[in-house]
C-alpha cells in the first residue's frame, strides 16, 4: 500500500520510482520528515530559538507499537537531527519490569556540548487512547521550542469525537496522503525524499550504522554503569 | 498532462505569498508571469520570487505572454469584477480570492461572464483542502455523529489591515461605503469580509442553507479602523441546526507593513475551530493544530509555529484538473453565492438590530 502512495507522489512530482526499489528495506529515518520535527529544527537553525544548551525528549509506546531499541534509535537520531550535532557520549539507566515492559532514562552529550535527556519506554498498555506519547523540548539562551503546548504534558489532537462508543481522536496533517497513519505518512515522505535525492541514501545508511552502535552502547552503559563514548573511552 | 501556463495578478491580497511555493513546485503548472498593482508590491514580489517576470499592468503581462491560460486573482475585492471581465474576454481561467464581490448584481454578472466564456472560475475557499476538514467531512458523511443539530465555529485572526490596507477601506473591501447602522460611525468591510469560511463550511457539512442570522458588532479593538473588527453571529439553518459563528479579528498584531516573524501578539494568529453536535455524538476540531511552540526571536513572546498549510496544494490540483478536464470545481461561483448572501445578511442584521430572515422558498 505504501508503494502505491509513493508511486502517486512520484507521478505527481515527476520523480522516478524504480519498480524494483524496496525502500522498506532501507533505513528511512522517517521522523525527520514529520512536520513538527521539521519546524522544531527550523526554529533552532533560523535561528528563532538561539543557542540551545539542553534538550528534554521523551517517548513512551505500547510494546506492540515499538521495541525499546527502536524508540532509542529514533530519539537518539532526533537529538542529532534537531540540534545538528553528533552524539559524543551517553549514560543509560534501563529497567525491565516483571511483565516485560522496559524503560530507559538516558543522559546524552552531543559534540557541541548540548546535553539531552531521553526518556524511552514501552510501558503504555494496549488499550491506551494512543499507542505513543512523546514530547520534545529544546531550551536555548533565547527561548524554548517544544512540540507540546504550554501547560500541557500530553499531546493534543486536531479532532476529538465523543460518542456512545467512547472517544476517538485524529490528527491529520497531510492532505496528499490523507488516510494513512502519521507513521505511514512519515515513511512515504521519507522514501520519497530518498527517491528524489538518491545521494541521501549513503547518509542514511551511515547514520543507521552509527545509531545502532549507540543503541547497543546504551545497554552496555547500563550494565557497566559507565558513561560511554563510541570509541569506548570516557568523553 | 501539459502544464497549465499560469500567472498572478495584483499581488495585493493577503494570501498572495501562500501561492508562491505551490506555483513553483507543482509540475502541472508552468508559472510564467505576474503583475503587481504598485511599485511596492512588485518590489516585494521580486525580493520573494526569482525567475518570474513581474509587470506593472495586466495588459502588458498578457501582451508579453499570450500563452497564459489561467490566473490567480490575488487582488483586493473591489478589483475582482474588472479582472474577471478582462480574463473572460481573453478566455483565461480564474482562481478567484474568497470574496468575488459583495454586490449581488455584480456577482450574477460574473456568473454570466464565466458561463459565456466557458472558463473555469474556482473560488479560493482553501479550508476544503485542509486535512482536518477532510477528516470532519468523512466522519459526518459516515454518519458517526448522526443528524447534526448544533454547530459552533471560530474563524478568528489578527487584522491584516496594516500590511494589506485595502482590507480596512470600505470601498475596496466591501465595494462601497455603507454605514453599519444609523448609530454607528463605522462601515461594512472589516473582519466579516475577511472570513467566509465558517459560513461556507456549515452549509457544506449540514447540506442546508441559512434560515436566519442575527449579528452583533462590539466596539472595535482597533479604534482607528473605520470598519468592524469584532462581531458574533448566531441563527439557524433551514434544517433547524442552531449555530454560533465568530469571524472576528480578535487577535492583536504588530502593525508591520510586511507580514513576517513577530507579527502576532496573541500566540496563535489564526484559528479555525469547530464543534459539531449530532444526535449520536459530538465532534470538536482545531483545523490548524496541534503545532510547535516557542518564545524566541524576534519578540520573545510565546508563539505558535504552524506545521502544516497544505490547503493550497489540493486547491491548485483541483483547479488544474478542472481546466484540463473541462469541469467545474466543487467551490465555484454558483455554490459560493449563498455564502456571500449570508454575509450580506449579517450586515443587514447589524443595520436593523434584528435577525435577517430568508423568505420562504428563497
Amino acid at each position: 500500500m505504501l508503494k502505491d502512495y509513493l508511486r502517486k507522489l512520484g507521478e505527481k512530482y515527476a520523480v522516478t520510482i524504480p519498480a524494483d526499489w524496496e525502500p522498506e528495506k532501507m533505513p528511512l529515518l522517517p521522523w525527520r520528515q514529520e512536520r513538527r520535527f521539521v519546524e522544531l529544527k527550523n526554529l533552532v537553525t533560523e535561528p528563532t530559538v538561539e543557542n540551545v544548551v539542553m534538550c528534554r525528549f521523551s517517548c513512551n509506546t505500547t510494546p506492540e507499537f515499538a521495541t525499546l531499541e527502536e524508540i532509542l534509535y529514533r530519539e537518539l537520531d532526533l537529538c542529532e537531527f534537531l540540534v545538528g550535532s553528533e552524539i559524543a557520549g551517553l549514560y543509560a539507566a534501563i529497567t525491565t519490569a516483571a511483565g516485560g515492559a522496559r524503560f530507559a532514562n538516558l543522559l546524552v552529550r552531543l559534540a557541541n556540548g548540548v546535553v539531552c535527556s531521553v526518556e524511552a519506554g514501552t510501558t503504555l498498555k494496549k488499550g491506551s487512547v494512543r499507542p505513543i506519547l512523546d514530547r520534545h523540548e529544546m531550551i536555548g539562551r533565547r527561548g524554548v521550542a517544544s512540540d507540546r503546548v504550554v501547560d500541557t504534558h500530553v499531546p493534543q489532537d486536531s479532532v476529538y469525537v465523543y460518542t456512545d462508543a467512547g472517544t476517538t481522536i485524529f490528527t491529520d496533517t497531510d492532505s496528499e496522503l490523507f488516510g494513512l497513519s502519521n507513521e505511514e505518512i512519515n515513511q512515504v515522505r521519507a522514501a520519497f525524499a530518498l527517491a528524489k535525492n538518491p545521494e541521501l541514501q549513503d547518509f542514511t545508511r551511515l547514520q543507521d550504522k552509527r545509531l545502532k552502535e549507540w543503541v547497543a552502547l546504551a545497554f552496555v552503559s547500563d550494565e557497566q554503569k559507565k558513561y560511554l563514548t563510541l570509541e569506548g573511552g570516557n568523553a | 498532462m501539459k502544464p497549465v501556463k499560469i500567472a498572478m495578478m495584483s499581488l495585493t491580497h493577503g494570501h498572495t505569498r501562500k501561492y508562491y511555493q505551490t506555483l513553483k513546485e507543482n509540475p502541472k503548472l508552468d508559472w510564467v508571469a505576474a503583475c503587481g498593482d504598485s511599485p511596492d508590491v512588485i518590489d516585494l514580489f521580486n525580493r520573494s520570487v526569482t525567475g518570474i517576470p513581474c509587470y506593472a499592468s495586466a495588459e502588458e503581462m498578457f501582451d508579453r505572454h499570450p500563452d497564459i491560460e489561467a490566473v490567480v486573482l490575488a487582488s483586493g475585492n473591489s478589483r475582482h469584477m474588472e479582472q474577471v471581465t478582462m480574463c473572460a474576454s481573453r478566455g483565461i481561467h480564474v482562481l478567484s480570492m474568497k470574496i468575488p464581490t459583495f454586490d449581488m448584481d455584480e456577482y450574477d454578472r460574473m456568473i454570466t461572464l464565466v458561463d459565456q466564456a466557458d472558463i473555469v472560475c474556482q473560488v479560493e475557499l482553501e479550508m476544503h483542502y485542509n486535512p482536518v476538514i477532510h477528516r470532519i467531512k468523512k466522519i459526518v458523511a459516515e454518519g458517526a455523529l448522526g443528524k447534526l443539530f448544533a454547530f459552533q465555529a471560530t474563524n478568528i485572526t489578527l487584522s491584516p489591515v496594516w500590511a494589506f490596507p485595502w482590507q480596512g477601506v470600505p470601498e475596496l473591501s466591501y465595494g462601497k461605503r455603507v454605514p453599519l447602522n444609523d448609530h454607528d460611525s463605522r462601515f461594512r468591510g472589516g473582519a466579516l469580509c475577511d472570513h467566509p469560511h465558517i459560513f461556507d463550511m456549515i452549509r457544506w457539512l449540514t447540506g442546508s442553507d441559512f434560515e436566519h442570522v442575527f449579528a452583533q458588532v462590539t466596539p472595535n479593538l482597533r479604534t482607528e479602523l473605520e470598519v468592524e473588527d469584532v462581531l458574533l453571529v448566531n441563527g439557524k439553518m433551514k434544517d433547524g441546526t442552531t449555530f454560533l459563528l465568530d469571524p472576528s479579528w480578535s487577535r492583536l498584531e504588530e502593525r508591520i507593513p510586511v507580514p513576517g516573524p513577530g507579527w502576532e501578539i496573541f500566540p496563535k494568529r489564526m484559528e479555525v475551530n469547530m464543534a459539531l453536535h449530532g444526535e449520536k455524538g459530538v465532534l470538536m476540531a482545531d483545523c490548524f493544530g496541534p503545532n510547535v511552540y516557542h518564545n524566541g526571536a524576534p519578540k520573545d513572546r510565546y508563539t505558535v509555529r504552524y506545521t502544516y498549510f497544505d490547503e493550497w496544494i489540493g486547491m491548485v490540483d483541483e483547479f488544474v484538473d478542472c481546466i484540463r478536464n473541462h469541469r467545474q470545481p466543487q467551490i465555484n461561483l454558483r455554490w459560493h453565492r449563498k455564502t456571500i448572501e449570508a454575509m450580506n445578511a449579517c450586515y443587514e442584521s447589524i443595520r436593523t438590530g434584528q435577525p435577517y430572515v430568508w423568505k420562504e422558498g428563497v
